[in-house]
């Protein structure tokens, strides 16, 4: 007992030291983990935030767009075929829709 | 002698100064010195503030105001107080200290030197501005020079340290711009006196419920309390509070020493000067309701901290963590006093006591700390870039000057009497203690830990059987201990004469307590 002065420093290590550091840890890893995990989570957020935003603007805003111009340049196209100066072409035009629009009187009518 | 617009003079002066040193081009030595003379200058302007200053009466002094942009009622309207003086004389020493810390940076030195002096321009204007939006301007300028010092002149970590402090810093001054925004729709003021008039008698809270009550809104004391929330969180990650302070520890240890030397010496003051200036006097009322939480607050900064840094093996990070928790002392010193307590002088005098204490503590802590980041810089140098706690020992063998003088900066920042730490701490546990007791009581575990991690750190570096490479270690050069001299012998000087900043404060601090 005497030759181990007490143990007055193997209890004071066992207690006071082991219970600081142990605190001091726990503050770390509050630091770390917690407190820097909201952060983390905060910037995670708003990046995925940022991401959805992005992907809205290329797939739904731009896509739509650019199908809607799609659509509409294809039917120019298509409208620029059939307007190709052939005189034969526009009788031919003429003469179809005559025919269907007599065909909806006769329909009418009855 | 209010013929000369002299803080208008000291706030602006390191402006063109820092675009001259910018476009020298006849060698970096001449822009360091163009630089330093200036911040010299503006010392030398400090310093006659001082002792111009009336002690006799904490009103404003030395104040400017014209009219800005009328048809908003914005004026430009500057002055000082003590606790303003205080935070000048601060900056005025802290800046030319960083300067001289950074003397050997060879990259970009003009554009280095220039920042340094475009920042002290902000921090000048912040301490001198009573209008918001002109006090908004400098507040956020002095964010771009430090950016970028962290940014360009930075560690391995410098990206994510100069992003992180922005970003943080900006999030919280969003938060106060909008909640001042709503106090500028609600009263159509924007001076901080006008508005603290306002509060006193109860107008500010009246004026936001009328603008923002009704709907979910149905408390009077809501809007206010929001809008109170929105300026502390500006405060809160400026200082740091627990648990907004993530940013610091990697921008402190990132940044450059000089740079560091700045951010912890003045620019963590900036918080602390607006729960003073501002948030004091415009929101004592919501403050006392808030006073449990704010304490607590205060407590986990002080003791979260303290325990943080004793687990540290970067030297940076250590007195980073050591920051937050000085300046935890600060908020205590703050948030006690704000506890209703009728107009009994026996309060007040403990009020006093905190407020005196928070005000020393500050200006205290802002030297000790950029010592301290100094001393680790120098280390880190002398041992190409290693700042690890295990990394070193025995260091006092070799260079007993350095180790002597680095002790006495450790001493005082873990508050030994007579040296400059002890008052700012003891009288903010003065006046806290009866205030609020319990806060104060666990607080003192802060003071404990603090004792652990710097002594541990004097003990780890310098204690010790010398290790074989370090024996060529070389003691302070006669320049380093020039650079030191004064600021060592400030913390002598200060730890037995406080009066010397006592004098100058507490005329303000009773002022402001009438006021209360």
């Amino acid at each position: 007992m005497l030759n181990g002065k007490f143990y007055v420093d193997e209890f004071y290590d066992a207690t006071v030291i082991r219970l600081t550091l142990a605190f001091a840890r726990l503050c770390h890893w509050l630091d770390r983990v917690i407190w820097g995990g909201v952060v983390r989570g905060v910037s995670w957020l708003a990046t995925a935030l940022s991401t959805c935003n992005r992907a809205l603007d290329e797939i739904v805003v731009n896509g739509g767009f650019d199908a809607g111009c799609g659509g509409l340049r294809g039917a120019g196209n298509g409208l620029g075929r059939v307007q190709n100066g052939q005189i034969q072409r526009y009788l031919l035009a003429i003469g179809v829709a005559f025919a269907l629009f007599v065909l909806l009187l006769i329909w009418g009518w009855k | 002698m209010n013929t000369i617009p002299l803080l208008t003079v000291l706030t602006l002066l390191p402006v063109p100064a820092g675009i001259i040193a910018l476009s020298i081009t006849r060698g970096k030595n001449l822009a360091r010195h163009c630089a330093f003379a200036v911040s010299l200058i503006s010392l030398g302007l400090v310093g006659y503030l001082w002792a111009a200053f009336d002690r006799s009466q904490g009103a404003m002094q030395f104040g400017e105001r014209f009219a800005w942009v009328p048809s908003l009622g914005i004026d430009y309207y500057l002055g000082i107080d003590g606790l303003g003086l205080l935070m000048l004389a601060l900056t005025a020493i802290i800046v030319p200290f960083a300067m001289l810390a950074s003397w050997k940076i060879g990259q970009d030195t003009r554009l280095y030197f220039a920042l340094l002096l475009f920042l002290e321009a902000g921090l000048f204007g912040t301490f001198t501005a009573l209008n918001f939006f002109h006090w908004f301007i400098f507040w956020e300028l002095s964010l771009i020079p430090a950016f970028f010092l962290i940014k360009m002149w930075g560690g391995p970590k410098r990206t994510r340290a100069a992003f992180q402090f922005f970003v943080y810093t900006m999030a919280g001054s969003v938060a106060m711009l909008l909640a001042f925004l709503a106090i500028y729709a609600a009263t159509g003021i924007s001076d901080f006196d006008r508005l603290a008039d306002f509060a006193r008698h109860g107008g500010l809270t009246d004026a936001l419920f009328q603008k923002f009550g009704g709907g979910l809104i149905n408390s009077k004391e809501t809007p206010a309390i929001l809008v109170f929330t929105g300026v502390f969180l500006g405060f809160a990650v400026k200082v740091p509070v627990i648990p907004f302070h993530t940013w610091l520890p990697l921008a402190y240890a990132e940044a450059p020493t000089g740079t560091s030397m700045i951010l912890t010496g003045v620019m963590s003051k900036m918080g602390v000067y607006g729960f003073l200036r501002i948030l004091l006097p415009i929101f004592p009322v919501q403050m006392g309701a808030l006073q449990t939480p704010l304490l607590w607050l205060a407590v986990a900064t002080i003791v979260l901290s303290a325990g943080a840094a004793i687990v540290q093996t970067d030297l940076k990070r250590m007195v980073a963590y050591s920051s937050i928790n000085h300046l935890g002392y600060c908020l205590l010193g703050v948030f006690a006093v704000v506890r209703l307590t009728g107009d009994d002088p026996a309060w007040t005098i403990e009020k006093a006591a905190a407020l005196n204490g928070v005000m020393l503590q500050m200006f205290n802590h802002g030297l000790t700390a950029s010592a301290l980041f100094y001393f680790v810089g120098l280390i880190s140098a002398r041992a190409g870039g290693l700042r690890g706690l295990g990394d070193f020992g025995g260091l006092r063998l070799a260079a007993p000057v350095f180790c002597g003088l680095m002790g006495v900066t450790l001493f005082a920042s873990l508050g030994l009497p007579g040296l400059n730490g002890f008052v700012g701490e003891f009288l903010i546990f003065k006046g806290s203690l009866p205030l609020a007791f319990w806060a104060a009581t666990i607080s003192t575990l802060g003071l404990l830990f603090t004792t652990i991690f710097l002594l541990t750190l004097l003990q780890r570096v310098f204690w010790g059987p010398l290790e074989s490479r370090w024996t060529g270690w070389k003691d302070l050069t006669l320049g380093e201990r020039l650079t030191l001299t004064p600021v060592i012998a400030l913390m002598f000087v200060l730890g037995v004469c406080p009066q010397i900043l006592i004098g100058v404060v507490n005329p303000t601090v009773m002022r402001m307590l009438e006021q209360f």
